[in-house]
């Protein structure tokens, strides 16, 4: 059966309202984790470190009480394509050992086939990166509104406006395209509904029929850009009429203000992330 | 509650049951949309389906041809077909019930308006003259020359002129259920009467069966012969026109008045007039009052 | 302007990248391509259009947006690399620009289908350049799938460029020649 439910997995950009500690955070706190937490997920290498950074993940999302099946939903739509690469990472990466202290022990050698504990271990911390970033990022999106993203954004950007970045500017546009996601989603749906009415195929077609996929898929992302354009208009002029002239002298009603529990976050994080950077070549497993 | 007067001896080609549905299902952001319809769609009559903004009526015209299917409790026949089957054959269905969402000039893609009106038709699998003709008479349907739109861009259209352009390429699939979802939503009220009067020709002239979703009591007044009403996901009255519009305090209840000239008529009568109230139509309005006053 | 960034710009750099966010996230328009690296996609098109349209700033910035997706997305794990996902899909609305902007004078619908084609390449290039000096993929590798991947995508991207930049900006005004 069809599903137009396009909005069921637009879960990174979608607000979902709570009062636990998370959601009451700073919003810049909130990013300067994430970054930190990112960065540490990049460089680490090691079973232990992910393992450590996956529990403490979850554990972020349990305390913001966001549902994690929610956000594992989102990854539904990918698996089959997730677990074809695993297979191929798992048998024809063999050299790509990454290690820190284990030994490459070639596990099932064939022909162009190379099973090692290193593709396995590639794997594994792949799948373990991604599921950490996914927590993550949601977590950040799904705890936090856009006002309080754009908000945040500018204020973090706001030291570079010094050498020339229109901080101000540019957290409009996040704001925006944040804002426009599930409103598009759901335009996209009633498209989508309209033209199967009328006895479009929308799903299917191999790899190989290109030229007729480019075709079904433009009596989507026609109609789709078309909208978003007319909406693009709208937002102009209303700004327009509204005197919106740039981000010079802007104040807002509400500041941002950083209470103890953000000191606290980011302090805890900052230990986190920076142990974790440090002694990623030391740990065992 | 049915105050339906008389059967008219019609085979109901749309059934629904009780039927339950809700978004986003198995998410945080779940919600319950209707919470148990019933109606049904009787061959060649003009259904109005009227209530609120969020009533239910877009989620309930939406099971009559299969874009959502019933997964909760409840019915949906449709020809006789239940729609919670897997094994439907849902092509049929879909060249059967003709649906007109809102906003249809916004489902337009092609570049040339004959090519937008003869996509259903050629995938379908009609040959290029068979299409011809369809689109033809489809675009005839709805007061477009063939001759003269076919070749222009689609987008340089005027508004209502797409419109009429996308309620073609429905059209086109000679459906014998028209749903129109809202479509006067958005016109001028010349645009309004021009589709309103072209509904009513498709039902006298080309037989098909209407269901018309609406907010306008005056246009659904004037347009269909039963009518029902949807009210928090729930369908809370269904008959003939005239006996569900005489009870303006009842739809007032639900969100909405009744069409102007019933709510002047049920003054006159309070205040002593001898009006039947049972009365949206204007003109036959003013030949009571003006019988009442002279006698 | 102060800063170089008229409202106009903003709003489009803003919708325009809601709609490569949208179409990554629903997988819209993912081929499936017998390739590791991903599927063919059309999450660059919006790049494109937002650089043909409005310049090489927005191209740059829907590209950005992009590629910081792509960095969240759920996907082949050397996208977790942000130099792969985020650095290489800056300039994509950029070289469509260029592109669109010599030709354009010459023939509207050349200068799109080259402007596609360019900001494809220029996606696929530097995203497999990338991937092999970071070390995910062998040169070997990312020579094989170089064309295939790419050719694949610019044809996709040029059907999509040419219908709805000639839908949004009446390319022309008068009549076409219809199927039937």
């Amino acid at each position: 059966m069809e599903d137009f439910e396009y909005l069921r997995h637009v879960t990174i950009g979608q607000y979902l309202p709570g009062s636990s500690l998370v959601h009451r955070m700073d919003p810049r706190a909130k990013m300067i984790i994430l970054f930190l937490m990112a960065a540490a997920v990049t460089v680490n290498m090691s079973y232990t470190a992910n393992i450590i950074l996956l529990v403490v993940s979850v554990v972020y999302v349990l305390a913001a009480r966001v549902s994690l099946r929610y956000i594992l939903g989102g990854v539904k739509p990918v698996l089959p394509f997730m677990i074809l690469l695993a297979a191929m990472q798992l048998l024809f990466y063999g050299n790509q050992f990454i290690g820190p202290n284990l030994q490459n022990v070639v596990l099932w050698k064939w022909w162009i086939v190379n099973v090692t504990t290193g593709s396995v271990q590639l794997v594994v911390i792949s799948i373990l990166r991604f599921l950490q970033l996914l927590l993550l990022a949601s977590l950040l999106t799904n705890t936090t509104t856009t006002t309080e993203l754009s908000h945040g954004v500018e204020r973090l950007l706001r030291p570079l406006a010094r050498i020339g970045v229109p901080a101000h500017e540019l957290s409009l546009v996040a704001t925006i395209a944040l804002r426009f996601v599930p409103i598009l989603a759901e335009q996209l749906e009633t498209v989508a509904k309209a033209q199967a009415s009328r006895g479009a195929e929308l799903a299917g077609g191999g790899p190989l029929h290109l030229v007729q996929s480019a075709r079904r898929l433009a009596v989507l992302i026609v109609p789709l850009f078309m909208d978003a354009f007319r909406r693009s208009e709208d937002l102009i002029l209303a700004m327009e009429a509204r005197c919106y002239l740039g981000g010079k002298n802007r104040t807002h009603l509400i500041e941002l203000r950083y209470n103890g529990i953000d000191y606290a976050a980011i302090a805890a994080n900052l230990v986190l992330a920076v142990w974790l950077i440090v002694y990623r070549n030391r740990f065992p497993f | 509650m049915s105050i339906d007067v008389g059967g008219t001896g019609r085979e109901p080609l749309i059934e629904l049951r009780s039927l339950e549905h809700a978004y986003l299902r198995g998410t945080p952001l779940e919600t319950p949309a209707l919470r148990g319809i019933t109606l049904r769609v009787l061959r060649g009559e003009a259904l109005g389906i009227i209530g609120r903004s969020g009533s239910g009526k877009s989620t309930t015209v939406q099971h009559m041809n299969g874009l959502l299917r019933p997964i909760a409790r409840g019915q949906a026949l449709v020809y006789g077909q239940d729609m919670a089957d897997p094994g439907l054959d849902i092509r049929t269905i879909r060249q059967k019930v003709g649906l007109v969402f809102q906003h249809p000039e916004d489902q337009l893609f092609e570049r040339l308006v004959g090519d937008d009106v003869a996509f259903g038709p050629l995938r379908m699998g009609l040959t290029l003259d068979e299409a011809r003709d369809r689109v033809r008479w489809a675009m005839d349907a709805v007061g477009l020359d063939l001759a003269a739109f076919k070749d222009r861009f689609t987008f340089s259209l005027s508004g209502g002129e797409m419109r009429k352009v996308a309620i073609a390429g429905v059209l086109a699939l000679k459906p014998e259920v028209l749903v129109l979802d809202e479509s006067t939503s958005g016109l001028d009220p010349r645009g309004r009467r021009e589709l309103l009067a072209l509904m009513r020709r498709w039902k006298e002239r080309e037989g098909l069966t209407i269901v018309f979703v609406s907010c306008n009591m005056e246009d659904i007044a004037a347009l269909v012969d039963r009518v029902c009403v949807l009210d928090q996901g729930r369908s809370v009255l269904e008959g003939q026109v005239r006996e569900v519009f005489s009870r303006p305090a009842e739809l007032q209840q639900y969100g909405l008045n009744a069409p102007q000239i019933t709510e002047i008529l049920v003054e006159l009568k309070e205040r002593g007039l001898d009006v039947d109230p049972r009365c949206s139509n204007v003109a036959e309005a003013e030949e009571q009052v003006w019988k009442t006053l002279s006698t | 302007m102060q800063s170089g960034l008229s409202v106009r710009k903003i709003v489009i750099s803003g919708v325009l990248g809601a709609i490569a966010i949208l179409l990554g996230a629903t997988r819209l328009g993912f081929i499936p391509v017998p390739f590791i690296v991903g599927d063919a996609t059309i999450m660059h098109v919006p790049a494109i259009i937002g650089g043909i349209l409005e310049g090489p700033i927005v191209g740059a910035i829907i590209g950005t947006i992009f590629g910081v997706f792509s960095f969240l997305q759920v996907g082949a794990p050397m996208f977790k690399d942000p130099l792969i996902s985020i650095l290489p899909r800056i300039p994509i609305g950029v070289t469509a620009f260029l592109a669109y902007a010599a030709l354009k004078k010459r023939n509207e619908y050349l200068a799109l289908i080259v402007s596609a084609i360019v900001g494809t390449f220029t996606n696929t290039l530097l995203v497999l350049g990338m991937a092999v000096l970071r070390g995910y993929l062998t040169p070997a590798v990312a020579g094989a799938i170089v064309l295939p991947f790419g050719s694949a995508e610019a044809v996709l991207a040029a059907i999509i460029v040419v219908a709805v930049v000639s839908a949004w900006k009446h390319l022309e005004s008068g009549h076409g020649k219809s199927r039937i």
